[in-house]
């Protein structure tokens, strides 16, 4: 057993996720199928084997500091759930 | 059924050129057939019908104008829902984006609009691509037309149907590990995905940003090639776009001496007649003067498990902006920002992409960083350079694409299970290099895919060896769904 | 119980390039809610950050500036977290691999030198801003609403070791980082506009204890004189903690200026655990010998240099040489000022002393007005040739100042150049003499006190303009 239900729990608070019981009752099971599945990958030897965060090497790629002013900022506003004052309005932060 | 559906890409040019057809009559044809038949299939989640028509006019004028004309111009083409087409709603098929209507386009996007390529429609996946049957979307599973209680494969499941039932002669996809070359197998047409970086992201809605690659649906290789001709070239806005790409592939070379590999990896657990199939496929080519010998890239074997950690826990960022406050879904009882952000995340995200949230985020939590995640990188690198060796030798590695034929809808209920079906497809990904998925038989009257993997950045390379083979095997694109 | 105090501060400056870190929108202030934002910056799907290579320069100059080493291979890291001022759900950072380590700074606090050591300086985007509605602190507001406008403006994020002692020293530093990121024009370090933001870990132990104590994040730190109270105010809540028996939370805690007290921030909702990872959509920065020597190259005079090299070529006082160089704009324009031929001491004292003063109380900088160094050189030779009094010079300069006239032509038109002449000044001396007949007396009974009554008697007559040397001479021998 990898994976338990305080684990997912855990998980689920630090993704922003909220789940029923039985929700994680299955996600608890899949989840540990799957690691018990990749144990597989603690044999592989990795000593001194660099990590690739890329699937090919690139390097120095950069913008020029230039300004260019975006044209559409009402048309983001028309996909927001709800704006005031020309701004992104979320619900009170801290309840207590 | 009207006989323009089964033109190829670039038999349309031809005749737009010989003023033998106008662009309206195609795109009409093509709108018909997939206005007829989209209850049935359920592949496109929208449909252009007049956006297409418009730009079809301007092609019909320069044709008129006897003007020359770009390559694939006038040629109708589906989209893939997770690529932003300003405008016109881009979901990704999941709730949590159903009514997102994006202000820019993707570089693809503004490519194929460049070339006066008519846009059909946005065509369904599974929810953030993350699936390999489109059984995931928000909008319901789409059909295969071989056989409609199958799967047609994912996650471009959408894209691959289109072309594969007519609705569309081309089609574009998204590969991340797989998503287009298994599709492409299961509905016995050719995907392809491109050396990553050949084609821009930008605009590209990420599932995991270090393996997703777009590339083209096509009848054949030829259209395939002609489509990955228009769609690539280096993006400034993308800062992983590859600098140096020769983006014609149009006029394919003929290679005196063909060398392939065999991964034994990959016929290794294979049921007797697909073993068959491809043992029938290999002699062909061997009586044909190329050259086949089996490999060995031992790396291979963790593709699955390296896969599973490395697209989840980019994933589990990249989707993290899908949070309720700018744009898409949102739970609007929610009395507080945290019931606010949980609850429509919860609502928004259906079970697999929540399943692969949960993996990514456990892998690069503290304490199982180095176990899970670094380690998957560290065998990435191995697999690369088991790469790099094998095509020291061989021109293009083959084996099939899928383990099975098309598989009924519903079968795979365990998660896991599914992620198999990727074992095959997905070493290209964490490699970047290119692959493609052609039509080479049936099993049980189901389509099967011969898989060639070809060096990186050897994309026309990898092109003009499957039109060799192409040629060799001949292959009847025609299914049953054509005559409905 | 005798306490250390160790604090270590972070610094985050915002780097004054034309744009942000990752897309093209203007990277400058603005009240003007989401008017600087593009779909980059916000997070749309699908959009993808490119690096502003001058960011990284910026970042190298502060590095080489504070004696760094410059990392080779750099990456930009993704800090997982959610909040709605983070478009992305993650901010892009770095994270294991900074541009810039192992660095230092020397501060002086009462005659008293001390080397505070600079652990890392790493680039990364700035969060947007939330303004909370129904009350300006976070806990009473009923909703908040969110401005994109500083989301990915690049920052530079520059962290000290625990090597410093006090709050005088913390503020020592902050004022040497702010005075470096302004020489090297990265920086405005502009504190009311958030150009430059400063958190504090404090701790306290027990003096002669190697172990440190378990430390607490103090944020909102917007001015020297909220670093100086705050950390004053969180030293001493730490010491009664302790003495009481009580045990310090690790935790990050808000200072309030207004009732300068420090407020824990925690809440329950958020699990700390940032999962940085190397962001796949950025690539790596390669940094070369070459590409160091380029930066290297471009490196202004910093401000030690230049202290040192007033001390030495304009023979300042060490603390005169201090005090000139504290702002660029002040240093720039006292050496101007100098090479028009004035004196450097003389010129020191006026800048420092009358026209910053007069700059202050009107509330403006020295661009600001239409005082150049020529003007000022020029009004200072007057004094020198005696053409005209320090304290007329003083008289005119504000005119100087809001004008741009030049000293000679206000002289000349207000006739305030100082009367040499002896016939002129022959004649009012007779007549103060003759008014004067008791005090003159005095003098001749040998009180020479009573001398100086008479030369202001003449000089207030010429209205100041008598040359008073001049005025004495002509005095003893009318008297004899
Ligand atoms: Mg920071
Ligand atoms: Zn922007």
């Amino acid at each position: 057993m990898t994976i338990n239900k305080k684990t997912v729990e855990h998980l689920a608070k630090l993704s922003r996720l909220r789940f029923n019981d039985n929700e994680l009752l299955a996600f608890t099971k899949s989840l540990d199928d799957i690691f018990e599945y990749a144990k597989s990958l603690q044999q592989v030897n990795t000593e001194g084997i660099e990590p690739s965060a890329h699937a090919i090497p690139l390097q120095n790629v950069f913008k020029k500091d230039e300004i260019i002013t975006y044209k559409n900022i009402d048309k983001l506003f028309e996909n927001a759930p709800d704006v005031e004052n020309h701004s992104f309005k979320v619900p009170r932060i801290l309840t207590n | 059924m009207n006989d323009i559906l089964k033109l190829t890409a670039i038999e349309i040019s031809e005749k737009y050129k010989k003023k033998e057809l106008s662009c309206t009559e195609v795109t009409k044809a093509f709108l018909a057939r997939t206005i007829n038949t989209n209850k049935d299939l359920n592949s496109f989640v929208a449909i252009c019908e007049e956006t297409a028509l418009t730009t079809a006019k301007t092609v019909d004028e320069k044709i008129a104008r006897s003007q020359e004309l770009k390559l694939l111009e006038g040629v109708p083409i589906a989209i893939k829902d997770n690529m932003c087409t300003s405008g016109v709603r881009t979901t990704c098929c999941s709730k949590i984006l159903h009514n997102f209507i994006p202000s820019y386009d993707a570089t693809v996007i503004e490519k194929i609009k460049n070339n006066n390529m008519p846009i059909l429609g946005k065509t369904n996946m599974d929810e953030f691509a993350m699936g390999s049957s489109t059984e995931t979307s928000f909008f319901g599973s789409t059909k295969n037309p071989w056989d409609t209680k199958t799967v047609p494969g994912g996650s471009s499941g959408g894209s691959a149907v289109a072309v594969s039932a007519l609705q569309a002669p081309l089609a574009l996809g998204s590969d991340t590990g797989g998503s287009i070359r298994q599709p492409a197998s299961f509905c016995g047409i050719v995907g392809m995905k491109p050396t990553y970086g050949v084609v821009s992201r930008y605009g590209l809605i990420a599932f995991a940003s270090s393996l997703d690659q777009i590339g083209p649906f096509s009848k054949n290789i030829d259209d395939s090639a002609a489509l990955l001709s228009v769609i690539s070239g280096h993006d400034s806005k993308d800062s992983t776009s590859q600098t140096q790409i020769d983006t014609n592939y149009t006029k394919l070379d003929s290679l005196k001496e063909i060398k392939i590999g065999l991964p034994k990896e990959f016929f290794a657990n294979l049921d007797s007649k697909t073993k068959e199939l491809y043992q029938n496929i290999t002699n062909k080519l061997s009586n044909e003067g190329i050259i086949l010998e089996e490999t060995e890239l031992p790396s291979l074997e963790q593709g699955i498990s390296t896969y599973y950690i490395i697209a989840p826990a980019e994933a589990s960022s990249n989707l993290a902006r899908f949070d309720g406050v700018r744009y898409g879904y949102r739970n609007e009882q929610a009395k507080s920002l945290v019931d606010m952000m949980e609850l429509s995340r919860s609502e928004g995200f259906g079970a697999e992409v929540k399943r692969r949230i949960l993996i990514g985020t456990y892998v690069l939590s503290s304490g199982y960083y180095d176990a899970y995640y670094k380690k998957a990188q560290q065998v990435r690198t191995i697999m690369k350079n088991d790469f790099q060796k094998a095509f020291n030798n061989y021109d293009v590695l083959i084996s099939p694409t899928t383990p099975t034929p098309p598989f009924a809808f519903g079968s795979k209920s365990n998660p896991l299970e599914m992620y198999m079906n990727d074992i095959m497809t997905i070493p290209a990904n964490l490699a970047g290099i290119p692959a493609l998925s052609m039509p080479c038989g049936t099993v049980n009257d189901l389509p099967m895919g011969l898989h060639l993997m070809g060096n990186l950045l050897e994309d026309k390379k990898l092109f003009s060896i499957a039109k060799r083979i192409e040629t060799i095997l001949g292959f009847n694109l025609q299914n049953p769904y054509w005559e409905k | 119980m005798n306490w250390e105090i160790v604090i270590g501060l972070e610094i985050h400056a915002q780097m004054s390039s034309k744009s942000k870190l990752t897309c093209h929108c203007d990277a400058s202030f603005t009240n003007e809610p989401n008017t600087h934002i593009c779909p980059v910056c916000t997070g749309q799907p699908g959009m993808l950050p490119v690096v502003n290579k001058q960011v990284v320069e910026s970042a190298m100059m502060i590095g080489l500036a504070t004696k760094c080493q410059i990392r080779r291979h750099n990456e930009f890291a993704r800090k997982n977290y959610f909040y709605p001022d983070l478009p992305k759900g993650y901010q892009i950072s770095q994270y294991d691999k900074p541009i810039c380590e192992k660095g230092e700074l020397e501060v002086e606090v009462n005659g008293i030198k001390r080397t505070i050591g600079i652990t890392r300086v790493h680039m990364e985007e700035d969060a947007g801003k939330l303004v909370h509605a129904g009350s300006d602190n976070i806990k009473d507001a009923s909703y908040s609403l969110s401005d994109l406008n500083r989301s990915s403006v690049p920052l530079c994020e520059i962290v000290s070791e625990p090597d410093i002692r006090s709050a005088e020293e913390a503020v020592a530093y902050a004022q040497k980082i702010r005075q470096i990121v302004r020489y090297l024009g990265v920086c405005d370090g502009n504190m009311e506009e958030g150009s430059l933001r400063c958190d504090a870990n404090i701790s306290i132990r027990p003096k002669g204890q190697e172990k440190l104590g378990t430390k607490t994040e103090v944020k909102n730190l917007n001015s020297f004189k909220s670093i100086e109270k705050a950390i004053n105010i969180e030293v001493e809540r730490q010491i009664d903690i302790l003495e009481e028996g009580g045990e310090i939370v690790q935790e990050t805690r808000h200072y309030n200026e207004s009732t300068n007290s420090t407020k824990s921030m925690r809440s329950k909702e958020d699990a700390h655990d940032y999962r940085y990872f190397p962001d796949p959509d950025l690539v790596p920065i390669l940094i070369s010998d070459e590409w160091i020597l380029k930066v290297q190259g471009s490196l202004p005079e910093l401000p030690e240099e230049r202290k040192n090299r007033y001390i030495n070529s304009f023979s300042l006082s060490g603390y005169d040489a201090e005090v000139i160089t504290a702002e660029k704009e002040t240093a720039d324009f006292f050496e101007t000022t100098v090479s028009c031929g004035s004196k450097p001491k003389e010129t020191v004292n006026w800048i420092m002393s009358e026209i910053l003063g007069y700059l202050n109380q009107k509330g403006l900088t020295l661009s600001q007005t239409k005082l150049t160094p020529k003007l000022l050189a020029e009004l200072l030779l007057l004094i020198d040739k005696n053409t005209i009094s320090g304290k007329i010079a003083k008289t005119i300069l504000p005119e100087i100042i809001e004008t741009g006239e030049k000293a000679e032509n206000i002289v000349k038109n207000k006739g305030l150049a100082q009367v040499s002449d002896e016939g002129e000044l022959k004649i009012i001396i007779q007549s103060v003499i003759a008014e004067n007949a008791k005090v003159v007396e005095d003098i001749k009974s040998g009180n020479p006190k009573a001398m100086g009554f008479l030369v202001g008697q003449v000089m207030k007559r010429s209205g100041g303009k008598a040359n008073p040397g001049k005025v004495n001479e002509l005095l003893i021998l009318a008297l004899e």
